[in-house]
Order: C-alpha cells, then structure tokens, then sequence
C-alpha cells in the first residue's frame, strides 16, 4: 500500500539532509537494514546471474561460468518448435483464470465480512476460509481425484443417485480441465487473498461511513462509494503485481492435475520447463524459456502500470 | 636461559607426542592386516565347502575367487555412495556400519560405507539434478536396464563431460570385472551403447552395468529364478466361468471373456460391482497396454517395427495403432474396464487389486504377497503377439543398475577394487546371507538359513534383515547389497534362487509352484529396441526433440477422446510431432542398422 500512490495529490517532501549526516544520525536503523539488503541480494539477485545459462551449451563439469556460448539458439528452438503456440496458449489461459478471473473473488469476500456484525461468526468464517491455503497441492488434487472419481467419487455418487450418470471422469476430460483448476485454485486461496483487502478495509475512515449513513445511503451504496474507492490503491496494487505472473501458471498443481486425457490443455511453459530441464537435463533450453516467462511478466507489469495510472492514478511507481 | 629451557622443553614434548603417534599409526596398520589376513584365512575355509562339491563349472569358477581372498584388504578408508534408487533408500540401516554384514565387510577389507540417498519426484530428477550441480560423491548407483531409460541421456552426458572416472585400466586385473571384457559376456545393449561405447569424447570405461547373469539362461525356465508377470485372474471367477485361464490367447477370446465377466455380475470384498479388467497392482500406467492388447500391438520395437516393404515406422504413422485404441475405447464404452486404468494412484490400485474390486489385474507377479499368501490369483493367457505366438519374448542377458565413480573420487581404484570384491562369491554370499553363524550355515557347501533367520525371512521381518544382520535375503532386506551385484548366479554359486528358496517353509513356495503350472515358453528376439539407436551422437538432435514426445500419454489421450473424429485428430496431430522432431532421419538410420545386420534391431512381425 505504501508503494501505491496518487497522482496529482500534493506531497510532503522533507528537507534534503546530505547522505553522510543521515548515517550518522540514523546509524542504528540503517545497521538494521543491512540484513534484509544481504538477504535480498544472495536470494534474490545473485541467482539471476543464472539466467546467462539461456545463451550458453550447459556443462555439468564446466558450469554455468564455463561452458560456451551459444547465443539465441534455444530461444529460436523454441518458437520455431512444433509445440510453442499451444504452450502459451496454454498458459495464457491458465494465467488469465488466475490473475483475472479469480482476482475479485477476495474482494468480494473481503467485503462480505466487512458487513459481518457477529465477530464469532466472522472470525469462524475467517478460519475456515483460511484454512485450504496451508493444505498442500499434494493433499488437495489427492482429495480432488477422490472427490471426482468415476463412479465411486462424491461428486458421481451424488448425480447417480439423482438419477443422472455417475461414471464421468472429470480429469481425464479436457473440457473439465480449466473448471477443476478455477475451483481449486479459489477454494485453496481465496480466504488468505482476502486478508489484504479487509486490513484495508479497517483503515477507512468510520466517519465516512456515518456521513454516508446520514445522507441516506444503505450498505450496498456504502461498498460501492465508500468502501471500494477507499482500498482502490491496494486492488490495483495486486492486480499489476498479479499480472506479472500471467505467464507462470504454477507447476505443482497443473503437474499433479495434468492427465493424458487432459494434457492437450494442462501443458504449459512450466510443465515443459520441468520436462525438458530437470527430465531430459536441457537446462540451458529451460532457462530459456523461464528468461521467456519472465521477460513477458515483467514487461505485463510495466504496461499494466502505465495504464493503471493513467486509468485509476494508481500505480506501482 | 629461560626460554633455552621452554624452548627444549616444548621439544621434546612434540618428539615425543609425534613417536607415539607414528607408533599408534604402525599399530593400526599391524592390526587391520592381521584381522585381513585371519579373516581371509576363515573365508578360505568358506570356499572350501563350495569347491567340495563343485561338479559344474560355476561352481569351480567360484571357488577360484575364493581362493583370491588371500589379500580382501583394499583400504582403510569410507566410500561415500549416492544411490538414487527408491527401494535402497527405503531399505538402508539405521547404523550401516554397525551391522554384522557391514562390520565384517570392514574387518575384511578395510572399506566402510556411508550411502545416501536423497528423495524427490522420482529417482531420475534427483539424478539429473544432482549431475548438474557439477559435485557427486565418491560413486553413483541407479537404475538402468539398458541405454534407452531416461536416465541414460543424462548419464551419457555427464560422462562425455568428464565427471566420471575411466576405469577400464583397472578392469583387467579385476576379479569379476575382468569378465565384462570377455566376449559375448555382456548383452549386446550394455557392451555397445554402456559400457564400452567408442564414441565418448575420451576413449574409456566410465559406467559399469550391474545385475549382468553369469550365464545367459533367459530361455531356459528355471521355477525358482522365472517371474510370472502380466495379467492375473481371480481364481474363483476362473472356476465359476469354467474356463482355463491358459487358453484365453487370442484379443477376441480376452474380449470375450471381458464381457462374460460383465454379465455374471461379481461383487467385490465390499459388495461392490467388480471391474472386469483392473488397473496394475503398482498402480494405473499405460506400461499395462503390453499385455492387453498384445495381439494389436505391432509397434514391437518400443513403438516401432518394420513394413512389408522394408521401411521402419513408427506405430503411430500406420493404421496399426487403431486396433489398439478402438479396442480400449470398446472396453471403456462398455464399463469392462476401471475408467482409471490408466491414472489411479498406487495406494488405490493395491487396495482395489486385495479388495477384489478387479476380475483381472493387468499386471502382477508371482513374487508380491497377494499372489503368494493366498490362492486367489492365477495367471491369465498371455495374448498372442502380432505374430500369433504367445511366447514370452526375451532378448538374451539383460542388466538392472548402473554404477559410476566420479572422476573427483580420491583413488577411484579402490572403490573400483571394493565392488568388484562384493560381486565376488565371497562378497555375494555375504551381501545376500549375511554372516555365517548368524543368520547362515554352510551345509554340503552351499549356505542355509538358521531356523531364526528362516521365521524372520519368512515373517518379512524386514527390521531384523535389514537392521539386525544388513544383508540382502534376494532383496528384502538391505537393498543396496541386492542392487550393487553383478556376474549372479545363485543357482550355482548357493544352490537356490534366493536365500531361503529352497526351505520346505519357504514363503514363496507358491510363487515356484505358479511357474511350474503356468510358465509358458520362451522366444528369443535378438538386438536392441530401436529407440536405443536414438542415443547415437548423429541422431542427438532428433533425440532431443524426441525425448519431448511421449507416445504412451498419447494413445491414452486418443482412448478417452470424445468421438471417433477427434482420434483422428490426435492421431494426425501426434505424427505432426513425430516429423516435426525428425523421425524420418530416425527411421532412415534405423533401417540402415537393420539392413545390415537384423540381429541388432529387435524387430519381428
């Protein structure tokens, strides 16, 4: 949130104080910080020296620094190949369903129990919501393949016994595919994505709402003039930060959901990154395509937040 | 003066302190020798007993070895090995080198074990991980039955990258090692495309194939060592149809079968309706495809043969491959077979395949409990093959594992010398029995379980094997001495298949029994599967391509499409692939291969 700024809105801007008097004057503080810029440089920026192993022939004995260049050779392998529409077509969709279409379902939930009056309620509610976030994709797509098993599944049990047909296996059909996928993925984080919105939320000034109450407004009118305009930085916030990821779909879910009868859809560019990196051994090739993922999310992100600003006066930077 | 006095005094104290220590160093030296040498006096002794009785030659052979255990000791040193093989590291010891077998391994020669092993999606991500890290330990194990496994590409990569150690010097004064080089020794996979490869970067020995036979008996039926896999029956639906489960042979017969199955209505141990056709007992996998639709199945040669007209195809790019697919979708149109066939998990195929909930198991075999400890399974076929025959199809010898020492190993040569001791029958007897007195006595020369290590055999006491002796017992105990043998042959060197084998208690008495009843006999198909060709350095580019085909995946994709149009999109969508990775430059050298010589290409019709 802290990120997040408005435009056209007058700043306070301090006093420029010389960088050698702030050391001195806040020394404990910036002490304290050298931690986090060590932490962030070993975990976060040193292994992206690893992205040169996408211009070179990766050797086991000769590593990443060793082996020789190659220059753009995987990056045409890879869009000249056979496979590379579907793979991000692919992944485009997946992308799609879970920065964009599940994206205001927390909202929505947030909001909801904003409205909550009864705190035991809420706080169950809250619990229960949370809960599927800490479950493990394993855990889920193995409760998932029970639930949707043809014929003695749940879900197949219920439709036989209502008379319909019980023998349909949902994950061994495509057209289930990207159903199965929104509905997991949502049960599994749409409690935890809502914290943000409703710590938001419980910054907005109270007095607005009593304004809003005494001009006549009811709760709808008060979510839709008061509440929403008030965390409109943090949605739009997450929503560029989500977009970033649009070409990530998240190995471990489709990998485990991912059938014969439903890969025509489940392989994306992570699934193929796994298969041609860690099975075949083609690191170079999959670094590649992950420089390829990354370079798109990040230039997502630049575009999303030119137009958020321009759009919302919301932006990242 | 002070300091002359500190200065002398501090002296001698180092003089002293470093005499005691060259002494502590002689006397280490003196004692491991001596124990070496007693214990290769007792090991004589051991080899006597086999030598007494040698009649046939392998017998002779091993009492020779035996007779090289004068000098067991290698070094005093700890081999640290990296096994990415689940079934070792779900069987090592809690304190390996404080188990009987690993002491006296030590007391003979030298050498302690540290194994590790490290858990991951499978055996072979680990494996290709680690590789790419550029740092193994001292010596690698892990699975390959021959050069066309996955693992192989990576393997063949790292040792053409120079991360293994070349130890073809040191085979020739090896003592089983020695035999690999000797011809027509080694299968004609593990001798061109493994071990002695002449297309490495540097000439040389970098990866030893383990499990090889001391003799080629694959078409021989020996009931103790045969392993009766393929499709099982439930015997009591057997008998209530009235029919011999040996003679269902042909597809129309099995198909029949099928829908007989469907109609008598059975119910499983629930009371449930039971499945005609069941997944594996492993769990669901198109590898069960091999023994359903044998008689379609033309793509022999892992999915490929040759034409009427000379020319090698894929099964994909003919017509063949409907039959196969038409004949599934059939079953699964009909409810004969589990709809999750192909995809269920292994904790629910064990328990569909021990609830009954299965008529047929596409595969099992004679050694897993629940064909063994009861009578509720017999075999059912085989199929004919494409051919007609329904003989079982083997190639000659075959290997199991791979070992690899690093180049960065200090003194490959013991490590060398080390497990080319264990493969010795010294070295085996020990691995698979354990030590005598303990768990074995030798008896006319050959070893015998004590009754206790017979009750806790037999009980599957795997705690008491693997922790209280740490010897393999034919691979239910200590996997790691199963798996790191080679040059076997159990029958000759310790008179029984397995240990225990040949006890009167023995619990796999009726896996030895259902070989005797339903063995069929065997064909030999000699030369390798075409896609071993695929390792070949001119076809690296097509084999890149192609290791992101898989042709399994397909053919399931094609059995739950939709209609008979999308088949044919599939179809049609997967020999786009095929041409796209270049399986027409494939094809070509694989019939240049074949051409000449047809022994080399496992192809048949």
């Amino acid at each position: 949130m802290g990120a997040a700024r408005v435009a056209k809105t007058k700043k306070y801007k301090p006093p420029k104080v010389p960088i050698r008097k702030r050391l001195v004057r806040y020394w404990p503080l910036y002490v304290m910080l050298v931690p986090a810029l060590i932490y962030y440089w070993l975990i976060c920026y040193v292994p992206m020296g690893g992205v040169v192993l996408a211009f070179k022939d990766y050797s086991f004995k000769k590593g990443i620094w060793g082996s020789p260049w190659i220059g753009l050779q995987y990056f045409r392998t890879f869009f000249t190949s056979y496979d590379c529409g579907r793979l991000i077509r692919n992944t485009l969709a997946v992308g799609a369903i879970k920065c964009i279409l599940e994206f205001p379902f927390p909202i929505i939930l947030a909001l909801l129990l904003n409205e909550v009056r009864n705190m035991k309620f809420k706080k169950i509610s809250q619990t229960i919501t949370y809960l599927p976030h800490f479950l493990s994709s394993v855990i889920i797509v193995t409760m998932l393949q029970r639930l949707l098993a043809p014929n003695i599944g749940i879900l197949n049990q219920i439709i036989a016994n209502m008379g319909g047909d019980g023998s349909t296996f949902y994950l061994m059909d495509a057209k289930y595919f990207y159903r199965i996928l929104f509905g997991m993925d949502l049960w599994r984080g749409l409690g935890w994505d809502s914290i943000i919105y409703l710590a938001a939320i419980s910054s907005v000034d109270m007095e607005l709402y009593e304004a809003a109450e005494m001009d006549g407004c009811g709760k709808l009118k008060k979510m839709w003039h008061i509440t929403l305009p008030s965390i409109r930085g943090t949605i739009g916030l997450l929503f560029i930060m989500g977009v970033g990821g649009i070409l990530s779909s998240g190995v471990d879910q489709i990998y485990l959901l991912r059938t014969p009868g439903n890969m025509s859809l489940a392989d994306t560019l992570d699934i193929y990154v796994l298969r041609i990196g860690l099975l075949n051994g083609q690191y170079g090739y999959a670094t590649a395509i992950g420089l390829i993922q990354g370079l798109v999310g990040l230039f997502m992100v630049l575009v999303c937040n030119k137009i958020s600003r321009k759009a919302t006066e919301v932006s990242l930077w | 003066m002070k300091k002359n006095v500190v200065k002398r005094l501090l002296t001698s104290l180092l003089t002293v302190s470093m005499v005691a220590m060259l002494l502590a160093g002689c006397g280490g030296n003196s004692s491991s020798s001596s124990s070496s040498s007693s214990e290769s006096a007792a090991a004589k002794t051991e080899e006597s007993a086999p030598a007494a009785e040698s009649e046939a030659a392998g017998t002779e052979a091993a009492a020779e070895e035996g007779a090289g255990t004068d000098d067991t000791f290698i070094a005093d040193r700890t081999i640290t090995v990296q096994v990415y093989v689940d079934d070792i590291g779900n069987t090592l010891p809690d304190d390996l080198n404080n188990t009987p077998v690993m002491q006296e391994i030590t007391k003979r020669t030298g050498i302690k074990l540290d194994i590790n092993y490290t858990p991951g999606e499978s055996d072979g991500d680990v494996l290709s991980a680690q590789l790419a890290s550029g740092t193994i330990p001292d010596v690698i194990f892990c699975y390959l039955n021959n050069s066309t496994r996955p693992e192989f590409s990576i393997l063949k990569k790292a040792a053409n990258e120079g991360m293994f150690a070349d130890v073809s010097e040191y085979m020739a004064n090896s003592k089983v090692y020695c035999k690999y080089m000797e011809e027509g020794y080694l299968p004609a996979d593990s001798y061109q495309n493994i071990v002695f490869r002449d297309d490495w970067d540097e000439p040389g020995v970098y990866l030893l194939h383990l499990s090889i036979d001391q003799k080629d008996t694959s078409l021989e039926i020996i009931p103790e060592e045969e392993y009766i896999g393929g499709m099982w029956i439930q015997k009591r639906i057997a008998d209530d149809l009235g029919i011999d489960p040996k003679t269902i042979n042909t597809m129309d017969q099995f198909y029949d079968l099928l829908v007989q199955i469907k109609e008598k209505g059975y119910t499983d141990d629930n009371g449930n309706p039971v499945y005609p056709l069941g997944p594996k007992y492993w769990g669901g996998s198109p590898d069960a495809l091999q023994y359903i639709i044998t008689g379609y199945d033309w793509g022999v040669s892992d999915g490929y043969n040759i034409d009427e007209d000379g020319n090698v195809k894929h099964v994909a790019e003919t017509d063949y491959v409907y039959d196969g697919i038409n004949f599934i979708r059939k079953l699964l149109a009909e409810n004969l077979i589990n709809p999750e066939f192909f995809t269920m998990d292994s904790t629910r195929a064990e328990e569909v395949s021990k609830n009954h909930n299965s008529a047929i198991m596409a595969d099992c075999h004679n050694y897993v409990d629940i064909i063994y400890e009861s009578d509720d399974w017999i075999p059912l076929g085989p199929l004919n093959d494409i051919s007609g025959d329904n003989r079982e199809i083997v190639s000659g010898k075959g290997g199991y594992g791979c070992m690899a020492i690093s180049a960065d190993a200090e003194n490959p040569e013991e490590i060398f010398k080390f497990f080319d001791w264990l493969s010795t029958y010294e070295g085996q007897l020990l691995a698979e029995y354990g030590v005598e007195g303990l768990s074995y006595n030798m008896v006319d020369g050959y070893p015998v379980l004590t009754d206790e290590a017979m009750q806790h055999v037999n009980a599957g006491d795997e705690d008491w094997m693997i922790n209280s002796v740490g010897a393999a017992f034919g691979g239910s105990g200590n996997y790691f001495f199963e798996f790191a043998l080679t040059d076997r042959n159990n029958l000759e060197y310790f008179g029984e298949s397995r240990p225990g084998a040949n006890s009167e208690d023995s619990s796999y008495a009726r896996s030895v029994e259902l070989v005797k009843e339903y063995q069929v006999e065997k064909k030999l198909v000699p030369g390798l599967s075409a896609t071993a060709y695929l390792s070949a350095d001119e076809m690296a580019d097509v084999n890149a391509q192609m290791s992101l085909l898989d042709w399994d995946e397909t053919f399931v994709q094609a059995c739950f499409a939709s209609s008979d149009e999308e088949v044919t999109k599939i179809i049609e969508s997967f020999r786009s692939q095929l041409k796209a990775a270049g399986v027409e430059k494939f094809e070509e050298y694989v019939k240049s291969v074949y051409e000449e010589d047809p022994t080399l290409v496992s192809f048949f019709h």
